[in-house]
């Protein structure tokens, strides 16, 4: 192939090819970013990593349901008596002891 | 193939075996993180998401709708801009300086790779 020179170019006609190339530094950032989303969005990773303001409902996603207070020995809620530590534990029947 | 296009391929083919090509993504892509290019375009995508719905949004979605903001800069007008003109004037998402420190690398490459 022969040898292709640009030191016989004009500055317009090297200013437009160095345009040429940002245009398309800038398409592929832009459509990487848009490979990224989708591949989050796809692998269910979308608003851990991308939406770090607002909460899962906004895409849809129902939230785990809220079943109240805990009921085991240990947890408790703020404010509610009866719940956690102060319980006394109840002893095994014999034939687990 | 005419000698424009024969000039262009031969850049093209130098930028990526000289590994300047690879070079140039990375910095432009640091500097777009640097100036909130990403979390504009994230908080647009949680748009796009939202109506198209997170299990039915698709590649060719996000590309037609985040593209054309993302590469959008100060330089595009009323008469430039192939895209719906007054949204993009006021949405310059490619500052200024990115773009000025990208183009003078790129041209510091042609005027050191003056032969191909």
């Amino acid at each position: 192939m022969e040898e292709i020179s640009l030191a016989n170019l004009d500055t317009n006609k090297l200013e437009a090819i160095a345009q040429e190339i940002y245009v398309d530094l800038i398409e592929d950032s832009c459509l990487g970013f848009c490979f990224e989303v989708h591949r989050a969005v796809k692998c269910g990773y979308f608003y851990l990593e991308f939406a770090e303001t607002g909460n899962v409902k906004d895409f849809g996603i129902q939230p785990v349901e809220d079943k109240g207070a805990c009921r085991l020995p240990l947890c408790s809620l703020p404010g509610e008596p009866g719940n956690g530590p102060d319980q006394p534990l109840q002893r095994s029947p014999p034939e687990f002891q | 193939m005419n000698k424009d296009a024969q000039m262009r391929a031969a850049i093209n083919q130098k930028l990526i075996e000289t590994g300047e090509r690879e070079r140039l993504k990375e910095l432009l892509r640091a500097k777009l993180i640097e100036c909130g290019w990403k979390d504009q375009l994230k908080a647009h995508c949680k748009e796009v998401i939202k109506e198209k719905g997170l299990e039915h949004v698709t590649v060719d979605d996000l590309v037609a709708e985040i593209t054309p903001k993302g590469r959008v800069d100060s330089s595009m007008n009323f008469n430039t801009c192939l895209d719906s003109c007054s949204y993009h004037y006021n949405q310059a998402l490619v500052p200024d300086s990115v773009k000025k420190e990208l183009l003078q690398r790129i041209r510091t490459f042609l005027a050191q790779h003056a032969s191909l």
